[in-house]
């Protein structure tokens, strides 16, 4: 019976009733039969059904795109996906009206009025490519590879990233790494030997204590992770949440630690040194797996719970009740690693506690925790290695972990002035006006650069500064990659197709790349007519045609090893083949080998720090045009402590400004106040506030956070943008400052304590990395009174020797 | 009887709205109509000094067992299905927006682009096809489990008898709902706080209420003191000896009375309201509005094959009835419509027609009646009555047909076509009583088939009449 409701439900398909969004009505259909599972008659309805995949977060769902007569009219939830099982959230269902956004790029165009202006003229794509062609071989031709910046971002600009290595240019930096998860993914690949994977191979299903660190999981919506993460609150699993606001999980949450912002790292250390002065860890996964705990033990000594709790403000009773409850159910324990890391500036050690936490816990590869990866072995990329090695000119060598090529500051810092090492940009489904911090340093490296070139599908505000603006063909209407899936218990493969017709002229990255490889010379790469000769090529390691997977959509391939078994003996990918607590490799380069809590700085009386979060309706600045989804969520709110509110003369619905220390002023945004924030934070939901008129529903709707990160730290390892460093004022439309404080707003500002230095940390100074550093100075010191010296030179509150 | 339901655990939900949008595609629905909602619902102090809540407000239509939107619906286009859901039929909604204020949830929306309502029905078309409902399917956080409460081995029953679960309802309000919530206490109470079930949701319209509560009432009224005076006065007229047809002489002299346009007019008129009438009331479905019994709009409606048959029925013989009268207006303007208005003019004499007419009727026979024109003055006010209605009803009947949007013309429209309706046929009923059942006017009867009518009759009955027509013969 459940075997036939599934199929039931992929084919069911509604009779359209009137619309009173005008359809576009596609003529013909996106190919031939590639894909199509069947024809199914219902009355007078014919409906076809193509298995995809969803683009509208990392998540990559598995859809079923439901097409009537050329036209999409339904996407629904592949139930094959071992991600999403057939369910799918509010923006993978609502992205069908990407199809019909009348704001859609159609043809390539050509600028014509300065940049910045967004007025652009029509030109064919022989025109387009010619002159991309032409301006990539004199920047080559005259400056070497290395002058060519890249910002790329999801599956379809691997074809662009994969050919920009081949021509030996590294400058390749995708906010997803630098501005999101890269201080995470290298903190626990220094200490695992190997990332957390995307998604993050999280056993959340079955874990009974799961421990969410600044993520905000529902209003952060991935299909998948909502369900495992409801699972495990259904089967009763102690849910905590630090969090300076009250997310929905927090809500939801058994203990909700109210946090102070930037202290999460010594809230880790502090459980940590509770773990291991209780001796409550995982003795015999410590001994057999890890290196290094000497070192830790000895490290984290300093790092008392009392300690902690005057840093975090979160009562010390509370982080030793929590660290014993972890303790009770390891190793079903999971130390969330979030996803955005960009925080701080010191957030690969920050990531690195949460590793090592998750070790003492025996929680990676154990159910529960965290699996283990697979492998899956594909045919070529479509470009050979470069001929003549890499052009490393433009990296500063101040980060020695930016797995993507070069840090985005890097590219931008070398992209500015006369005589700048990069002189031409391309954009690849990127915005940089809000991904990449300090957007007026963006805009100088854009008014000096010799040649911009956008690849999108919506004319965001990198469209307006761009000289060639190339339409791509949206996730519905390409193909991609193959996905292959190996963070997951079951590995699989899955494919992106078109299930419609691109729109206007609009194609898919491989075509695009292509012509522009061959028009370059580059004929040894792209060698197959088309995609989906590629798409052959790349799956006949599997045994595996484009075809069937276009039929299949997923398929399932053998499980291999997502726990560590009993007493098994396992060598992790790290240098010493076990799980680095102490990481030689971090002081090999010159970072710290044990994590270390580096206090940021806090906010002055008057000044708040500006965090930024999701919507469940939108994916960054990428849906703002969706009409289903900005219906549902039209503007961001600015989060504001009720007390704090009061004193002001302010309440909910009031629209205030926004002006940060470098006097970047914006605004108006409505408040929304509220108890459940602390005294010295205000929140928005990022995305919001787009500059390009060219975006009809987005555009001047909500306001942008990234407009306010005038400042960023960059993370020594990984050169990470930590934006989280920027103060904003509360002011009126002329820029006056709305006065009024209370109590608490002094209290939660209090100065931290200095970092106990019982054992002297290597003598290594931590890079801080470049970036607005100089500004920084600007900020008055508030804790410039040190506090009490800490009482002893910290030794555990228990001697470990005494407890185990 | 099957008895489908809905859980909403809001200890799993996360408030991301994939159901809110699976919905409004699964509907193809425009921007700003939606079947269900989920609002978030910040935290807030409630001074308790509790800590805050943050979840949200997710509702649909209740499916309430005792659902206030039900008999308010003046056409049964809202009814509860075999399966316990409350479905509204898209073919004989009209669109009037009763059920939308009678809605405690506020579950109703107004179709302005369809002239008909939009609610949830537990996405019945996709249920009786053995699939979930779209909410269901897409929710992330498996908040929602729905199933049947009757079917012992369903999900749903065993989570009823599993969890502690709540309806949002009050003491005010409690219409049932068959949407039930699992959750901690105080989000539970937190979302029932801000959506609380509105009472005034009960009370039906202002025009549905006049309707129900006033004109349904006094049409029966009138009604029974129309038929109750009309076999008084012909009991008074057996008992007086009044009522003995009148001997024919065999070779009468006969006067022109009506032409054979004017007579194919009346006959069609009658035809058509007996038609509206029964149709009309059989489409009086509620129980609250009914003025017919069930049995006999059953056996109407039958007849028509459905209700949505017998509703395109009535409007289509609107729109003949609306057209032949145009016709007869525009292309018959100087021969029947000028001479038609003039006769309904009243003058002095009718006045004194009416009062002595009146003290006859309360025990008087004796009172002469002065001389009449072609018609007396109860007849002009059986022509003004039914002339006014029959603009009214079809002004009101264009309107409840023609008109898609909310406000009160069209929830007005309604008690006003019945209203229309009710005293035409208090009016019809006793012009028909007169012509078929009194003796005496035999002769009115006859001369609506051939036209003719006796001089005698018109001398007595309408003198001033003869008399202008004995002149005009005479000049002849």
């Amino acid at each position: 019976m459940s075997d036939q409701k599934k199929i039931q439900r992929r084919t069911f398909c509604k009779a359209l009733g009137a619309s009173a969004l005008a359809p576009a009505v596609l003529s013909g259909r996106a190919h031939a039969d590639i894909g199509v599972r069947r024809s199914v008659r219902r009355g007078i309805d014919v409906c076809e059904e193509i298995p995809s995949l969803c683009d509208l977060c990392f998540w990559r769902c598995g859809i079923l795109a439901k097409v009537k007569q050329g036209r999409l009219v339904r996407i629904e939830g592949n139930p094959d996906h071992p991600r999403n099982k057939g369910r799918l959230c509010a923006r993978g269902t609502g992205g069908r009206h990407l199809v019909e956004d009348p704001d859609r790029l159609r043809t390539p165009l050509l600028r014509t009025g300065d940049r910045g202006e967004g007025r652009w003229k029509p030109i064919s794509w022989d025109q387009a490519l010619d002159l991309w062609a032409e301006k990539m071989r004199a920047t080559i031709d005259e400056h070497g590879p290395g002058a060519i910046g890249l910002f790329s971002h999801g599956l379809s600009s691997r074809f662009l990233s994969n050919f920009a290595t081949h021509l030996g240019c590294p400058n390749n930096s995708a906010p997803s790494f630098g501005q999101c998860r890269g201080p995470r993914d290298v903190g626990f690949q220094l200490t695992f030997g190997d990332g957390p994977g995307s998604p993050a191979r999280h056993d959340m299903a079955r874990s009974r204590m799961i421990v969410l660190i600044g993520c905000h999981i529902g209003e952060n919506v991935q299909t998948g992770q909502v369900m495992e993460f409801a699972e495990a609150l259904g089967r009763g699993a102690r849910l905590v949440v630090v969090d300076p606001r009250m997310s929905v999980a927090a809500s939801k949450a058994d203990r909700w630690l109210q946090i102070r912002p930037g202290t999460d790292t010594a809230l880790l250390l502090a459980w940590i040194h509770i773990l291991i002065a209780e001796c409550l860890y995982d003795r015999e996964y410590v001994e057999r797996y890890t290196t290094g705990f000497d070192e830790l033990r000895e490290a984290i000594a300093p790092y008392r719970p009392e300690w902690a709790a005057e840093v975090t403000q979160i009562p010390r009773e509370v982080i030793e009740a929590e660290a014993r409850a972890m303790a009770e159910r390891k190793p079903a324990v999971l130390i969330h690693c979030g996803r955005f890391a960009a925080w701080y500036g010191n957030d690969t050690q920050r990531a690195r506690a949460m590793a090592i936490l998750t070790a003492l816990l025996g929680a990676w590869g154990r159910p529960g925790g965290y699996y283990m990866k697979s492998d899956v072995t594909l045919g070529p990329p479509p470009c050979p290695p470069p001929h003549e090695g890499m052009d490393r000119s433009v990296a500063t060598g101040r980060h020695a972990f930016t797995h993507f090529g070069v840090a985005a500051q890097e590219i931008v810092e070398a992209s500015i002035g006369r005589g700048a090492r990069i002189r031409q940009w391309i954009f690849c489904a990127v915005n940089p006006a809000h991904s990449i911090p300090d957007f007026r340093r963006t805009r100088e490296a854009m008014r000096s650069l010799d040649f911009i070139t956008m690849i999108d599908m919506i004319p965001t505000e990198g469209a307006l500064w761009a000289d060639l603006i190339l339409p791509e063909a949206s996730y519905l209407e390409r193909h991609d990659d193959v996905l292959a899936v190996v963070d997951h218990p079951r590995p699989f493969v899955a494919l992106r197709q078109p299930v419609v017709q691109p729109v206007g002229q609009s194609k898919g990255l491989y075509w695009i790349v292509q012509k522009l490889a061959h028009r370059l010379g580059h004929d040894d790469c792209f060698t197959q007519p088309d995609v989906t000769g590629y798409l052959d090529a790349r799956l006949a390691p599997l045994g595996l045609t484009c075809e069937q997977l276009a039929r299949e959509g997923v398929h399932l391939l053998d499980e291999q090893q997502p726990f560590l078994a009993e007493g098994q003996d396992f060598r992790f990918e790290t240098p010493s083949g076990r799980i680095e607590l102490h990481s030689e490799t971090m002081k090999s380069q010159g970072y710290q080998p044990l994590p270390t809590f580096e206090p940021v700085e806090q906010p002055p009386m008057g000044w708040f720090r500006l965090v930024s979060g999701r919507s469940p309706y939108h994916s960054f600045a990428r849906t703002q045009n969706l009409p289903r989804l900005m219906e549902k969520d039209p503007e961001n709110h600015l989060w504001l402590n009720q007390g704090v509110a009061e004193a002001k003369g302010l309440a909910t619905g009031d629209e205030v400004f926004l002006q940060n220390e470098d006097g970047v002023r914006t605004g108006p945004i409505p408040l929304l106040v509220t108890p459940a924030i602390r005294t010295d934070v205000v929140y928005m939901v990022h995305g919001y506030g787009s500059r390009s008129r060219a975006l009809g529903r987005a555009y001047a709707s909500g306001v942008s956070d990234n407009v306010l990160t005038s400042r960023f730290r960059a993370d020594g390892p990984t050169g990470g943008t930590g934006i989280r460093v920027n103060f904003v004022q509360l002011v009126t439309r002329d820029g006056r400052e709305i006065p009024g404080e209370f109590e608490q707003c002094r209290l939660q500002r209090s100065s931290l304590p200095p970092v106990p230095e019982a054992v002297a940390p290597v003598e290594i100074t931590p890079d801080t990395g470049a970036g607005s550093s100089e500004q920084k100075q600007e900020i008055k010191e508030v804790d410039d009174t040190p506090a009490e010296p800490p009482a002893d030179n910290g030794f555990f509150s228990v001697k470990p020797e005494e407890s185990c | 009887m099957a008895r489908q339901a809905m859980i909403i655990d809001m200890d799993r939900c996360v408030g991301c709205g994939a159901c809110v949008i699976a919905c409004q595609e699964e509907w193809d629905l425009p921007e700003g109509v939606q079947r269900n909602w989920v609002r978030p619902l910040f935290p807030v102090s409630d001074h308790s000094g509790d800590r805050p809540v943050f979840t949200h407000d997710v509702g649909l239509c209740n499916q309430c067992r005792n659902a206030s939107c039900i008999d308010v619906c003046p056409t049964g286009a809202t009814y509860r299905d075999d399966r316990g859901r409350v479905v509204v039929d898209n073919e004989t909604c009209i669109g009037c927006g009763y059920c939308v204020s009678a809605c405690p949830y506020g579950a109703r929306v107004l179709r302005e682009d369809l002239g008909r309502v939009e609610k949830c029905d537990f996405c019945a078309p996709l249920v009786d096809a053995g699939l979930s409902p779209a909410c269901v399917a897409a929710c992330p956080a498996g908040a929602r489990i729905f199933g049947d409460l009757d079917d012992r081995i369903s999900e749903a029953s065993a989570y009823f008898r599993e969890h502690a679960l709540r309806q949002n309802a009050s003491e005010l309000v409690n219409t049932d709902p068959q949407v039930f919530y699992a959750g901690r206490d105080p989000v539970v109470a937190r979302v029932f706080a801000e959506h609380p079930p509105n009472p005034n949701g009960l009370k039906p319209p202002l025009p549905a209420l006049v309707f129900e509560k006033a004109l349904r009432p006094a049409f029966f009224g009138l009604l029974a003191l129309v038929i109750t005076g009309q076999f008084v006065a012909l009991g008074r007229q057996l008992i007086r000896g009044e009522a003995k047809d009148e001997e024919k002489p065999h070779a009468e002299e006969m006067i022109r009375r009506h032409d054979a346009a004017i007579i194919a007019l009346h006959w069609f008129n009658a035809l058509v309201w007996l038609f509206m009438a029964v149709t009309g009331s059989c489409l009086l479905a509620s129980s609250v509005y009914r003025v017919t019994p069930e049995i006999f709009n059953q056996m109407v409606i039958e007849t028509f094959g459905s209700y949505a048959a017998l509703l395109k029925f009535h409007i289509r013989v609107g729109g003949i009835w609306l057209a032949v009268l145009l016709f007869y207006g525009v292309f018959g303007f100087r021969r029947y419509l000028v001479p038609y208005l003039r006769h309904l003019q009243i003058d002095r004499t009718d006045i004194a027609w009416l009062r002595a007419k009146l003290k006859r009727i309360l025990g008087r026979p004796g009172v002469a009646l002065p001389p009449q024109g072609k018609y007396n003055a109860g007849q002009k006010l059986c022509g003004w009555i039914v002339s006014l209605s029959t603009i009214t009803l079809i002004g009101s009947g264009l309107a409840i047909v023609l008109f898609r949007g909310s406000g009160s013309l069209i929830q007005w429209a309604i008690p006003l076509h019945f209203a229309a309706a009710a005293v035409a046929v208090v009016a019809v009923v006793l012009h028909a009583f007169m012509a078929t059942v009194v003796p005496s006017e035999r002769a009115v009867l006859f001369s609506m088939f051939h036209g003719h009518i006796p001089a005698r009759y018109a001398k007595e009955h309408n003198l001033r009449w003869w008399e202008e027509v004995r002149d005009k013969t005479a000049q002849n």
